[in-house]
């Protein structure tokens, strides 16, 4: 069941959310455990008794690491273990399809295993890992309440997309026993919600029609686009993803705050950067922050050494890419980008510093062909040929079509990726009634994309 | 306490938006059948273990919540309204919306080469090939290939000329093919194409008659148009996926005939069961949503119309045959029609049956590279 479904939006949230609000405060936790076990169960049966079981074991673990009588190397060990599950459990669901494939092809077999993603599991066992490891260096004490942990770990607003929110930073929301959300944070989180729906639903999914033109099973294809019409859809592509990713964050967000949790923006108007460095603090934030504090760091950060420092880097990047996917597209737009950034960390940075149209200019470039890198898994396009085709001017489908269907969504987008509706928020901000009229209209017109992107092209079958 | 919900007073309208929506979805009395989407509304899933287990009885759940939304039409409407009006594109759900409302099946260049197409054209040939009576083949090319100034701006169309070529290349040589592009565009400015809807109007299909007996040295009948009956307010499919705010409605022509036509029950390769008679008109559905479907009653799979000349004819036909046909009745003595969408034999056996002495393939030519049917025109006879 995603957020822009209307079964979330107009059957499963009123009732969650005034189910939550009217239970007592120390009943909370137990009433979104359940509905959030509602929630997963409605997306995958199969694998919630998988996803409970990992967060038992991962408690129990805990538990184990934070007993008084245990000793450092027991608590490595247990850690060791815990991690140990946890990655080759994370590395046979991702990457276990593609295993069995290759292994069928040297054998002639048939056999499959891991063959479906359980839903959500790149997050939460994230959040699983963050958890343990900051009770490993002593950041929390181990959570004792199973319920509250469970809570945390499959809680419905971040179980699908994250953001990977830590155990540490929403631990106080979970211990607060009487908890009263304040009305401040019921309104930023519906206008959170609000706006990320329209992000996704009105926008993203608009863009997203584009890029298909180019590269869906029926579409124009790498040979025969022009450049010209490749670089305008790896740029919707590029604007699809953010919003997209960016609206889901924030519909979580404003769920999570609208039960009373603050949780850690996952994006800050990334493209509007100066450096590509930059640009990474502000895309994706939780996961980017994951990857520096539990590898990046444990690993020697920059303290050891150029070469070390280096090597840090690149095993950070491969590893971001290969979360991403299994296809040799994420792990080239990994490298990708550790090459990138060491080039702006070594050379480029003062350069960049003294330059700031020019820094915004290289930054988009970077990203937005790093997106073409993403979006080309292989499946219709490969890397090589959309490369080739963006770099190597030539003919075919002329872009001028497209840019007259989708010019003024493009306009929009990248409007409101650089900012437009939270300069129009701080003017709303004191007229409340302008804000609700002005909020009202926005969910109404992205309900109409909800409800009339339910239409199933069956019209041709009875004609 | 009045500060609080001043505070947050957004929130409580949206939610109090969510909260009514969802109780008249829940409680309004529910349709059973979505008129202008022309399907059935999902009914509610019955439960089972297995079934949720599957995640099959969430999706039909989910299914079942999407079609029985309180004011669903409204909604698909205001979501067309932004995206044609506000957003300006100039497609929805594979309709392009050309100049004067006029609108068009999305058909872009492709990076696959339609495979679907050159089976359906070996298939004719092969069946041309073994044929024991004439053919003749007439593939109606869509409104995008014959008013293409009013496709919306550069939309990177697939060449209905090089599709068109191709078939006379490989079948021309085995019996007729009859190109009816000139005539559609010397006509051009006439009402030969519905503006909501992918079919062609009776008087497209006239002029395609009017060729159709040109080709066959037979005399055309010359109904008195005056005398035709204008059904008004018509809105086809392309509107049903479009909602387009600006569209102006359709206006179908028929022709009042009193010839009967029998469909038949199909059980079998040349084994079928006389149904009662109808008109070829079926007049009540002219009040329906879908008129178009008021010609030989919508799609049957084998159907036989008398007429007032002489020899039979059969016609192999996707839906825009449908006006086609009433003109053929003045020309022959009997007209069958059979539509591969709800038929699976091959054809000798009932040419030879019913002592066809021609047959006439007619399609749309978008329908045609799109048919899944057609192949089994072929089927063995000993099957």
């Amino acid at each position: 069941m995603l957020f822009s479904s209307v079964t979330f939006i107009l059957f499963f949230l009123p009732a969650a959310l005034l189910l939550y609000y009217i239970v007592p405060g120390k009943c909370k936790n137990t009433v979104l455990l359940l509905e959030s076990l509602i929630f997963y169960a409605f997306g995958n049966m199969r694998y919630l008794l998988l996803a409970i079981c990992l967060v038992f074991v991962n408690y129990l673990f805990a538990r184990g690491m934070g007993r008084k009588s245990c000793q450092q190397r027991t608590r490595r060990f247990y850690l060791i273990m815990a991690l140990a599950a946890d990655i080759s459990l994370l590395a046979a669901f991702k990457y276990g399809a593609w295993l069995s494939m290759f292994l069928n092809r040297i054998t002639q077999g048939d056999i499959t295993f891991f063959d479906v993603l359980p839903l959500g599991i790149s997050y939460y066992l994230f959040k699983l890992i963050s958890y343990l490891c900051d009770v490993y260096t002593g950041k929390c004490e181990p959570e004792k309440n199973i319920i509250d942990f469970m809570t945390y770990v499959l809680m419905y607003p971040q179980i699908l997309v994250g953001p990977i929110i830590r155990y540490v930073d929403i631990r106080a929301g979970l211990k607060n026993r009487d908890r009263h959300v304040k009305p401040e944070e019921i309104r930023q989180g519906t206008r959170l919600f609000v706006y990320g729906l329209a992000k996704k639903v009105i926008l993203a999914d608009t863009l997203g029609m584009l890029w298909s033109q180019l590269a869906g099973a029926d579409g124009i294809g790498i040979e025969k686009a022009s450049s010209a019409l490749v670089w305008l859809a790896v740029l919707a592509y590029s604007l699809q993803l953010y919003l997209d990713f960016s609206g889901y964050s924030e519909m979580s967000n404003g769920l999570s705050a609208m039960m009373g949790f603050s949780c850690k923006q996952n994006f800050a108007y990334p493209y509007l950067s100066r450096s590509v460095t930059e640009f990474w603090r502000r895309w994706h934030i939780t996961l980017s922050e994951w990857f520096r504090d539990y590898v990046y760091i444990p690993l020697g950060g920059n303290r050891k050494g150029m070469m070390c420092h280096i090597l840090n880097m690149l095993i950070v990047w491969i590893l971001t890419g290969i979360w991403h996917g299994h296809t040799v597209n994420f792990l080239v737009w990994g490298v990708y980008y550790f090459a990138i950034l060491l080039l702006e960390k070594y050379v480029l940075k003062t350069l960049l510093e003294r330059h700031k149209a020019a820094g915004h200019i290289y930054t988009l470039f970077v990203a937005v062909t790093g997106w073409g890198i993403f979006a080309a898994d292989g499946t219709q396009i490969g890397v090589l040929p959309l490369l080739h085709k963006m770099f190597v001017f030539s003919s075919g489908e002329s872009a001028l079509y497209f840019i007259r269907c989708y010019g003024v969504t493009l306009l929009l987008s990248v409007a409101v990726s650089g900012g437009f509706y939270q300069k129009l928020q701080g003017k709303l901000e004191d007229r409340r009634w302008l804000e609700t009229v002005w909020l009202s209209i926005v969910f109404l017109l992205s309900l109409s994309y909800v409800v009339g992107s339910t239409g199933r092209a069956a019209l041709y079958a009875g004609f | 306490m009045k500060s609080k919900l001043w505070t947050m007073f957004p929130s409580l309208v949206i939610l109090g938006i969510v909260c009514v929506i969802s109780l008249l979805s829940l409680f309004a009395p529910k349709q059973e059948m979505l008129t202008v989407e022309n399907r059935k509304a999902s009914s509610i899933p019955s439960f089972s273990f297995a079934d949720w287990m599957s995640g099959d009885y969430q999706e039909r759940l989910q299914d079942y919540s999407n079609d029985h939304v309180a004011f669903r039409q409204g909604w698909i409407h205001l979501k067309c309204f932004v995206d044609e009006m506000l957003l300006m594109k100039t497609e929805e759900d594979d309709i392009l919306l050309g100049k004067d409302s006029q609108m068009f099946t999305k058909e872009f260049v492709s990076a696959d080469e339609n495979e679907r197409f050159s089976k359906n054209v070996s298939a004719l040939a092969t069946f041309m090939e073994t044929a024991q009576v004439p053919v003749t083949v007439m593939l109606v090319p869509s409104p995008a290939a014959i008013l293409s100034e009013q496709l919306p701006a550069y939309a990177p169309m697939v060449s209905e000329d090089s599709m068109l070529a191709y078939v006379k290349n490989e079948l021309q040589p085995l019996g007729t093919v009859l190109d009816v592009r000139d005539t559609l565009y010397a006509h051009k400015d006439e009402y030969i194409y519905y503006r909501t809807d992918h079919h062609w109007t009776t008087l497209g299909a006239y002029y395609a008659y009017l060729d159709f007996c040109r080709q066959s040295g037979k005399e055309p009948c010359n109904p008195d148009w005056e005398q035709a009956v204008q059904i008004e307010d018509f809105y086809g499919t392309h509107y049903s996926k479009t909602r387009y705010p600006l569209t102006r409605p359709d206006t179908i022509t028929y022709f009042p005939m009193d010839n009967q036509m029998i469909e038949y029950k199909v059980t079998g390769d040349a084994v079928f069961e006389a149904q009662e008679p109808q008109g070829v008109i079926d007049l009540p559905q002219f009040h329906e949503y879908d008129k178009y479907a008021a010609f030989l009653g919508g799609n049957p799979g084998y159907c036989v119309i008398a007429g007032q000349g002489e020899g039979k004819i059969l016609v192999v036909k996707d839906s825009y045959a449908n006006c086609f046909v009433p003109f053929l009745l003045s020309n022959y003595e009997q007209a069958g029609v059979v539509d591969y969408r709800s038929y699976a034999y091959g054809l000798s056996n009932l040419v030879e049956k019913e002592g066809y002495d021609e047959i006439l393939i007619l399609y749309s030519l978008q329908g045609f590279a799109k048919d899944t049917g057609l192949v089994s025109i072929n089927r063995p006879v000993s099957e």
